[in-house]
């Protein structure tokens, strides 16, 4: 192991220890409500605020860095896993928190994210971490954005102390069952990754609310579908444990034989997993309703286009008297646009051409509502009869013929249900 | 065809208002130009200059806050910062309904609202935008320096962010294109207009601009890379002073 010694660079130590840090997708600045020290430096904006974005196209927000990728545990994704033959650092909390204060000058971040690997044990990784968090906070008097991870294994004193000088913490489950982390992170366990999370639940006051921690998981690695990363996130929620799980697609970094042998990674999967839990945590969908009699979300459509074509005895949706609840259930309206839809019906009649004025984009919505009892689609334009083709060819091939038959989703839902058999 | 050209002020901008108001004559069509923006204007053959003119300006805004309230007030302030939106004629014409019809404001099938209310997202889209994009350079002895080109006059409604942000710093925000300059130095806060600002600075001489290109590079995920979305995140109009592009 090549371990870069105090001497070296700051340039060079920041590469590897940013680096390393890259594949963590919990990193947005949201949430924060900090005012800053009139003697210091930084607040904290609510929207959360991004600064650049990479070449990934990702939004940058914070300093995503390691304290150190020197880790003595060995879980077989992860780049720093002791067994690896990489380039190993240090940054000492001094320099690191000078690095903070002097990206943040220049406006280049929101403010830190701080993560490690496990350098001799958890407690000691942990203080090396406060210590950090510590100088900027009391020295340098800086109150922007800090996201701490919190160290497995920590104690209880440094998970308390920790959630007090940060903005949010987090603790990585990576896998959603017992099983895989068994398999795939052999020093790790459910409980021992739940278990910092568990502390700041009890300690936040604010008990009606989630408590300000997240988590990721990764997709792919381990044979878990859909539904049970989905129930397991769900859980989280409803026990406000977090208030936001990231999944992260798995990249291969390591090989190893207990690790699937993958050809993209599955990105799309990803997108879908956050689509859904969108819907869980902002549409009032229950976890059941995202998923028929497969285990996983289709890929070819979005989980909430899915679900209407489930339940379609739902629309159609009458545009001019549907509640909100109603209307975000749509496939193409969102809140944003439920809202100006209930607004403008307070100014006069709806018509096709004041959505057409709101900017409400009907495209894949028309075939789900109707306004003053009338279709907002001909079904026998080839387009929209193409469209509905592909989308119904997914689930029952008989039900692409019967649709172009009626023309009318809902009437072939009536009429032909036990033909698709949803 | 004539044009109208203002100075580019607020006292100009309402002097416009007014001018509009009361000529019915003119159409949408006639070129309205801000002389801040476009000091080429000058140049133009036919043209009417607006005067800027204090007293028309505030007479305009009392009647106007006798009408509609004094939030009237900050609503044309916002829309004149709308600088390039073209929205001189919408705004006349609410002006006008919102005489007959006071709840006008709210009234969102109204294809003028409409227009106003989307500029008026695009301006706070904006100011968000350079709250995270807006790059401060380390001039060596001297204050922080931020140089920027925003699509509008965001600057007036831009710098709260940064004084409450930075209370100790000495630092200067510079709208390049309109020439509008904030400075908050020992905790003294100033906007003003600077003709004929052409200072040169060395901006790439700030050492802290290698790190944060080498962390700008390594934090990237290779097999996620897409130069698209960042493109359509951070457009090309907005990286000339920003030194992760460079
Ligand atoms: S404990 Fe964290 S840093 Fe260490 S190998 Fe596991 S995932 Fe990587």
């Amino acid at each position: 192991m090549q371990v870069i010694k105090k001497e070296s660079s700051t340039e060079l130590v920041l590469k590897i220890l940013a680096n390393s840090a890259r594949y963590d997708n919990s990193c947005s600045s949201s949430g924060g409500r900090r005012e800053s020290h009139p003697y210091g430096i930084g607040n904290s904006h609510l929207a959360g605020i991004c600064h650049t974005w990479s070449a990934d196209g990702r939004c940058v927000s914070l300093l995503k860095i390691l304290q150190t990728n020197i880790c003595k545990n060995n879980c077989k994704y992860c780049i720093c896993r002791r067994d690896n033959d990489v380039p190993r650092a240090l940054l000492q909390p001094e320099e690191l928190a000078k690095i903070t204060i002097e990206f943040y000058r220049r406006n280049y971040i929101e403010g830190l994210f701080l993560s490690s690997g496990i350098y001799r044990d958890p407690d000691y990784t942990m203080e090396l971490m406060l210590r950090t968090v510590k100088i900027l906070r009391e020295r340098y008097l800086f109150n922007g954005y800090i996201h701490l991870k919190l160290i497995p294994g920590a104690s209880r004193e440094l998970v308390e102390e920790a959630f007090s000088l940060a903005d949010r913490v987090s603790s990585n489950l990576e896998l959603s069952t017992e099983e895989s982390l068994r398999r795939l992170a052999p020093e790790k366990s459910l409980g021992l990754l739940m278990k910092p999370l568990e502390i700041v639940r009890e300690i936040y006051k604010e008990k009606l609310r989630k408590a300000p921690a997240s988590t990721q998981i990764i997709i792919g690695a381990s044979p878990e579908s859909d539904k049970t990363i989905l129930s397991l996130a769900s859980e989280l929620y409803q026990k406000k444990i977090v208030r936001r799980v990231y999944y992260s697609a798995y990249i291969p970094v390591n090989k190893d034989k207990d690790l699937p042998a993958i050809a993209e990674p599955p990105f799309l999967r990803e997108h879908r997993l956050y689509q859904a839990d969108w819907l869980l945590r902002f549409y009032g969908f229950k976890l059941e309703e995202l998923f028929g009699e497969e285990e996983n979300l289709p890929l070819e459509m979005d989980p909430k286009l899915s679900w209407a074509l489930r339940n379609l005895d739902f629309f159609p949706v009458e545009l001019t008297r549907a509640s909100f609840e109603e209307l975000i259930r749509v496939p193409g309206i969102g809140p944003i646009s439920a809202k100006k839809i209930i607004q403008a019906r307070r100014f006069g009649e709806l018509s096709e051409e004041t959505l057409k004025k709101l900017r409400i984009s009907l495209k894949r919505a028309k075939y789900f509502v109707t306004l003053r009892g009338k279709l907002l689609y001909r079904a026998n334009r080839r387009t929209e009869r193409a469209f509905l083709n592909k989308q119904l060819a997914l689930f029952e091939d008989k039900g692409k013929e019967s649709f172009a038959l009626t023309g009318s989703l809902w009437k072939a839902s009536s009429m032909m249900e036990p033909l698709w058999d949803f | 065809m004539e044009s109208l050209i203002y100075d580019g002020t607020f006292v100009g901008f309402l002097n416009l208002l007014h001018y509009l108001e009361t000529r019915q004559d003119l159409t949408r069509h006639i070129p309205i130009w801000n002389k801040r923006l476009h000091p080429e204007a000058k140049g133009l053959l036919f043209y009417k200059e607006i005067p800027s003119d204090i007293e028309v300006a505030y007479k305009y805004l009392e009647v106007l806050i006798k009408l509609f309230g004094s939030h009237i007030k900050d609503k044309l302030f916002l829309y004149y910062l709308c600088d390039t939106a073209k929205i001189e004629w919408p705004l006349l014409k609410v002006i006008g309904k919102a005489r007959e019809k006071r709840n006008i404001w709210q009234d969102l099938t109204d294809e003028d609202i409409i227009k106003l209310q989307a500029t008026e997202r695009e301006f706070y889209r904006e100011r968000h935008r350079f709250y995270g994009l807006l790059r401060f350079f380390q001039i060596p002895e001297g204050p922080l320096i931020a140089p920027f080109e925003p699509k509008f006059n965001v600057l007036p409604k831009l710098y709260p962010h940064f004084v409450r942000r930075f209370p100790r710093e000495n630092f200067i925000i510079v709208d390049v294109r309109r020439k509008l300059v904030f400075t908050h130095l020992q905790g003294v806060n100033q906007l003003f207009w600077v003709d004929g600002l052409e200072v040169e600075l060395d901006l790439k001489g700030d050492p802290f601009i290698s790190l944060w290109r080498d962390f700008f590079r390594e934090i990237a995920v290779p097999e996620r890379v897409s130069f698209k979305r960042q493109r359509s995140r951070v457009p090309l109009r907005v990286r000339k002073f920003l030194p992760e592009f460079w």
